[in-house]
């Protein structure tokens, strides 16, 4: 559903319909036409680590605009409770090839499995206003 | 911090076209094959009254023997005569499957009787008829009891010719000028059976000369000509 919503709205441009507020992100799991460009890695399946060290879940799945050609939150399954999903901004994160990690510098394992369960919906700017809050944004 | 691009995927959807191609092959070549046999029936296989059948066409007989496929049954003709013609239809649809001596000597003796029923119906030559017929029975027990199969063609050639002066019999007795050619060809029909050739290799052959001697009955009973 989340995903239907926003294809109707990726062709806004800059990621975001100005008719609705509504972010026009979709899940690059669930889209055909699209793939990480040549040379990035895809972190699809990597640890997330906490600036504590610890990590706390996986990266499920990419949120990308298609108007920019960019990705711009992680999906991330959290470890503690099982289904459990939420968006990090991938501008607040850092890949370690190496390891096939993506760490969070400045948020410890506590504060990330705080963040606000991401249901997969339609994510509206103001959602992600919220959502930047946590991350003092 | 970490910044990541995507990019449209390269148009890999090449199979539909692939997909599009085959049908369309298929599609051509299952049309071309239909209007193909639309065009000469017997090319399907199919039997076609007066028409020439696939396999004897493709023999090529060299001794001028025209292939003929008779109709399966005559209306107004006599019992034994639709009877031998359905058997000679029978045997063309099962191909060579079968076609050994046993049912050359079937066919045979259902020839006699068919040959006998139409000068019985027209009145002419019962006797002559009758008695060559009687001969043919014989040739027929013979060839189905013989053990040497090496002898199975010739007697079969020479029932062929017998059955054939059977007809040629009918003929000068009244059947009028239009069997004539149909006789003529059964007599070459009879003449391509190889004596020295086994029969089991001929059966074509075989399968050629009851269609050629039906051909001659059903013109015979007023059907053809």
């Amino acid at each position: 559903m989340a995903t239907d919503r926003t294809h109707e709205h990726h062709h806004a441009g800059e990621g975001i319909d100005p008719r609705a507020g509504v972010l026009a992100l979709e899940s690059l799991n669930a889209l055909d036409g699209y793939e990480l460009a040549d040379g990035e890695p895809d972190i699809r399946g990597w640890r997330l680590r906490a600036t504590d060290g610890a990590e706390v879940g996986t990266v499920h799945d990419l949120l990308v605009d298609t108007g920019a050609m960019k990705v711009r939150y992680l999906d991330v399954e959290l470890d503690d409770r099982r289904d459990r999903h939420v968006l990090v901004p991938i501008e607040l994160a850092q890949l370690q090839d190496d390891a096939e990690v993506v760490r969070v510098p400045d948020r410890s394992a506590a504060e990330l499995s705080r963040l606000p369960t991401y249901d997969h919906g339609v994510l509206t700017r103001e959602r992600e206003q919220e959502l930047l809050g946590y991350f003092g944004r | 911090m970490a910044e990541l691009e995507i990019q449209k995927k390269p148009d890999r959807r090449w199979w539909p076209w692939l997909l599009l191609v085959a049908v369309v092959a298929v599609a051509a070549w299952w049309f071309g094959w239909n209007t193909n046999e639309d065009a000469n029936p017997a090319l399907a296989g199919l039997p076609v009254p007066g028409a020439p059948a696939m396999d004897t066409m493709a023999a090529g007989d060299s001794l001028g023997v025209m292939p003929v496929v008779p109709a399966a049954s005559v209306p107004g003709a006599p019992d034994a005569v639709n009877d031998y013609l359905a058997f000679a239809a029978e045997g063309r649809q099962r191909g060579a499957v079968g076609l050994d001596h046993e049912y050359t000597a079937d066919g045979i003796r259902r020839l006699a009787d068919a040959l006998t029923a139409v000068a019985e119906q027209r009145d002419v030559a019962t006797d002559v008829v009758s008695a060559r017929a009687d001969s043919l029975r014989g040739f027929a027990g013979t060839l189905q009891e013989e053990p040497n199969s090496r002898r199975h063609a010739d007697l079969a050639h020479r029932a062929f010719l017998l059955a054939t002066r059977i007809l040629d019999d009918l003929q000068r007795a009244g059947a009028g000028d239009s069997v004539t050619g149909a006789v003529d060809n059964a007599r070459r029909a009879a003449e391509a059976v190889q004596p020295q050739t086994p029969l089991l290799d001929q059966t074509s052959a075989v399968q050629r000369y009851f269609d050629a001697a039906g051909a001659a009955l059903e013109t015979m009973t007023g059907q053809r000509g």
